[in-house]
């Protein structure tokens, strides 16, 4: 991590540094208060740029107090720290140049680049080709083809997934429903549109609603009676009361 | 009150159409709206007689005449669009049964009134249906009403046989039919074909006293006595081919059962409790009504929410009753027949309330408003399309199931748009009674009403032998006369006649 | 099973009948106190349940009601009686004793003993189930001079 920093920092040979080292780590500091905070007093400066001197430390003491550096548990680490502070100096100083980066970095990191693997992907659903093989396709299926081949494609998947799964071609009586249809050209439609083709279509959705309709409700019945199989404990007890004569 | 001779009252009654009547203001003091009131010519002569009578000098007590409490009704506050009567109207405690009066929820001065819903919360009909038919069920037949018998507690002092304690009530009071469909005592499809969906949601059982909750543990799951019964069917007339398919009433002939309860002790506590609250709550908010037993409370004041939430709880009640003896009546044909229910298609075709007071919306002079219905005697009958009625009948509209008495027939009918918007979605709820009880203890003989029956085919199993005369069909209006004056006044549709073969009452 | 002494178990004579009415029933009761019509009164609904000929006396309940006026009085006491039958005890009588009877003041209150026993299906024709007690067209005839006390009370049935 320290690496980074000083890369950052633009440190010669940030790469190769190790601060484990008694030596580096000193030269370090003293690189730091040169180029980055000289803030240190004239004899501290003196005594940090000795870095064989066995007084070093006292005098790095001294360096952390005028940061206020908070006595952590190696010198590695508080060296650590002053890296940063020099960091947050370097961002405050030229903090718009950074932000326009940053902003510009994410935008660009989030658009995931993604090879075009599916061949289908590629297809132009806008050209007059594909319309017609999609009219095509509905033909078979015995589909009225829409304006917009794309609502076609969207008839066309429906009718597939419903009618033509393997289980459903084994056993039709399953998916399809038998009985007489209910008249609803006769059925009123509860509000009158004056017209007839709209009064039509109008009904046409009332009919899709209720089914749609129907089939929630299915759906909450099965769960009340998935729900019944855990509490249901239906008794009677003749004894209560008396039935019959 | 004004006292005039009846030809003075006639003044102020209009005949609009060869069914519908009507009201006008003045004819009682205060009133905020019109009156009016559905017939056809006989029952008409029975709604003029009556007032013609009232009008007689030195008559005092008793309830007063139908028209005349229409008319007390169309006075209260808050009420709009009319104050209807449905052609089976016969007096009743304050509000007439058959009666519906709808206020405006968006009106400080609306009230609610629990005279306008009934003592008996909720009572109502649920009919199911079977894939039987008569030649399968008339060799069985007395074995079947004593089946049926010996599954439904009925009658005075009877108890319910399905165990529960007061914790069960509380859940069953907040839950509605979710209590039974949690227990296993009906099917999932059952719910949808409920009116409500079996369940009203604002109820609050805290709202309810301990004395009613007392009252109501131990008959739930009885169908009760008066004009309660459990009824095995059979399809008569089909009227409507696609209303009826719908139904999953493919012919002639196909049996059904009807139950016809309500809350029993529990709905009338509540009833009882909530008319003492009231009014004390009246002298307090200034609120005046032609009649005392007219009892009402402003419907935001604490008495009219503690009210509407208590009734809400009765209401569960009863269709917890009604589910009960759902399951009973599946099992006692399931034990005749040695089938399961499923196997039979004993399936829920609806269940209708005609005691009830509901927050509903309606147009009202072309804009959209909330009010709140009561309905005393009175169904709801909702048009195709509307979406508080289930998805298998948006297309035909609401079943109507209107039962008749004891040996009459019963019909199904459906909702209509002119019934929409003239009666606010309401109808006829049955016969209505015509001779009073005592009168037809003192005029009929039980054993003459019995060999009757017998005579029509139909299977009886009764509790109490004198209530058998009380009951019988000559103390009740006709009801094909009520049913068809609703389905000529295009307020409902008549979908399907049925006619019992057996009879169990308590 | 307590003992009941002979005085206890003798049925007072009939005061009661019943009354025409379009829906429901209405109780006339009557007596030579108010004390008395009140207590046909509740003998009467009784009655409308089940054949009281086919009651014994086999248990005792006491009863308290209170009201504010003569009608409310009459209608709590008919109410407690009716509780006592739909639940616990589920006791039907075939006779009543007033043991105290206060109409003076804001608070008037009624406290009676009730004699009968459990009601069992079989043993007691099933008559007419009473579902509530009513107000409407409740009428209180309380004439001390001409020793004329009358009840008219509607229930619903």
């Amino acid at each position: 991590m320290s690496k980074r920093l000083l890369a950052a920092l633009e440190y010669p040979n940030a790469d190769n540094i190790n601060l484990a080292e008694e030596k580096t780590l000193r030269n370090v500091v003293v690189w730091l208060e040169l180029n980055k905070f000289q803030r240190a007093k004239q004899s501290t400066l003196n005594g940090l740029k000795n870095v064989s001197s066995k007084d070093w430390t006292i005098h790095f003491d001294d360096y952390k107090e005028c940061f206020g550096c908070p006595p952590l548990s190696s010198q590695v680490e508080e060296v650590h720290w002053l890296l940063g502070q020099a960091i947050q100096n370097e961002t405050s100083k030229n903090r718009n140049v950074y932000l326009k980066h940053a902003v510009e970095n994410i935008k660009t990191s989030n658009v995931p680049s993604v090879v075009a693997e599916n061949p289908l992907d590629k297809l132009d659903f806008r050209s007059t080709e594909f319309g017609n093989r999609v009219n095509q396709l509905a033909k078979t299926l015995k589909i009225v083809p829409y304006p917009d081949p794309l609502v076609t494609l969207q008839a066309v998947r429906k009718v597939i997934c419903t009618r033509l799964t393997p289980d459903c071609v084994e056993h039709p009586d399953k998916y399809i429903v038998t009985g007489t249809p209910y008249p609803f050209q006769d059925a009123d439609l509860g509000f009158d549109l004056h017209d007839k083709v709209l009064n039509q279509a109008a009904k046409v959705l009332r009919m899709l609603y209720i089914h749609d309709l129907r089939d929630l409700q299915t759906k909450a019945n099965e769960l009340i009676v998935a729900v019944q199989n855990v509490t249901a404990n239906p008794k009677t007890d003749t004894k209560l009361g008396q039935v019959g004569r | 009150m004004v006292v005039r001779n009846y030809n003075q009252e006639l003044e102020y009654l209009e005949k609009i159409n060869s069914y519908c009547w009507k009201i006008k203001k003045g004819f009682q003091p205060n009133m905020n709206v019109e009156g009016v009131f559905y017939v056809n010519q006989t029952l008409e002569k029975l709604m003029l007689d009556e007032l013609r009578n009232a009008c007689r000098p030195g008559m005092v007590g008793g309830f007063l005449p139908g028209v005349k409490q229409i008319a007390n009704v169309a006075a209260l506050p808050g009420i709009v669009g009319r104050s209807v009567g449905l052609p089976d109207i016969h007096s009743g405690y304050g509000f007439a049964i058959g009666n519906m009066a709808a206020f405006d929820m968006g009106d400080p001065n609306s009230v609610v009134s629990p005279g306008g819903v009934g003592f008996d919360i909720n009572c109502g009909v649920r009919l199911l249906r079977t894939n039987l038919f008569e030649q399968d069920v008339l060799p069985v037949k007395e074995q079947l009403a004593q089946s049926l018998f010996d599954h439904i507690p009925v009658g005075v002092g009877s108890k319910g046989i399905i165990p529960m304690n007061s914790k069960d009530l509380e859940e069953a009071l907040e839950m509605g039919m979710d209590w039974s469909l949690r227990e296993g005592y009906i099917w999932a499809e059952d719910k949808e074909h409920c009116e409500e969906y079996g369940r009203m949601l604002n109820a609050d059982p805290s709202k309810v006293s301990m004395r009613a909750k007392k009252r109501g543990l131990p008959q739930l799951g009885t169908l009760g006595a008066g004009n309660h019964y459990a009824e095995i069917q059979v399809v008569d007339e089909i009227y409507d081919k696609w209303a009826a398919c719908k139904m999953g009433i493919e012919e002639v002939g196909q049996v059904c059962v009807m139950i016809h309860s309500g809350s029993r002790g529990f709905g009338h506590q509540v009833a009882t409790d909530a008319l003492v609250q009231m009014e004390k709550a009246m002298k307090r908010d200034n609120i005046e009504t032609n009649d005392r037993q007219l009892a009402c409370a402003r419907i935001n004041s604490v008495e009219g929410q503690d009210y509407l939430k208590s009734m809400a709880a009765a209401a569960n009640f009863a269709w917890v009753n009604r589910s009960s003896m759902t399951f009973l009546s599946r099992q006692a044909f399931a034990k005749q027949f040695r089938v399961t229910p499923d196997d039979l298609d004993m399936h829920v075709i609806y269940d209708v309330s005609h005691n009830i007071a509901k927050v509903e919306e309606h147009i009202v002079d072309g804009k959209q408003k909330t009010l709140l219905v009561h309905r005393k005697g009175s169904t709801r009958a909702f048009p195709p399309h509307h979406p508080l009625i289930p998805v298998d009948y948006q297309l035909t509209g609401q079943p109507v199931l209107i039962g008749g008495t004891m040996g009459t027939c019963s019909y199904v009918m459906t909702g209509t748009e002119q019934g929409m918007l003239e009666t606010f979605g309401s109808t006829c709820h049955g016969a209505g009674r015509a001779l009073s009880r005592a009168k037809s203890r003192r005029n009929i003989e039980y054993t003459e009403v019995l060999r009757r029956l017998e005579d029509m085919g139909i299977s009886i199993r009764v509790a109490s032998p004198k209530l058998v005369m009380e009951e019988a069909p000559e103390s009740y209006k006709n009801v094909t006369d009520v049913v068809n004056t609703c389905h000529a006044a295009g307020i409902s549709k008549k979908a399907i006649k049925l006619r019992p073969i057996a009879v169990i009452k308590g | 099973m307590p003992e009941f002494t002979p005085e206890e178990l003798a049925l007072p004579p009939q005061k009661y009948e019943y009354l025409d009415h379009t829906a429901d029933v209405q109780l006339h009761s009557w007596g030579n106190s108010l004390i008395e019509a009140f207590e046909q009164c509740g003998i009467a609904m009784f009655g409308y349940m089940t054949e009281l000929e086919s009651v014994e006396i086999k248990q005792c309940s006491e009863i308290e009601a209170t009201g504010h006026d003569l009608e409310s009085l009459l209608f709590h006491f008919l109410d407690e009686l009716l509780f006592l039958f739909s639940c616990e005890p589920f006791l039907i009588c075939s006779k009543l004793v007033i043991t105290e009877f206060m109409t003076e003041g804001e608070e008037m209150h009624i406290k009676c003993k009730c004699y009968g026993e459990e009601f069992t299906i079989g043993k007691h024709p099933q008559g007419t189930e009473v579902k509530a007690i009513t107000y409407s067209a409740m009428q209180i005839v309380n004439e001390p001079e001409q020793n004329n006390f009358e009840l008219f009370v509607i229930i619903d049935i």
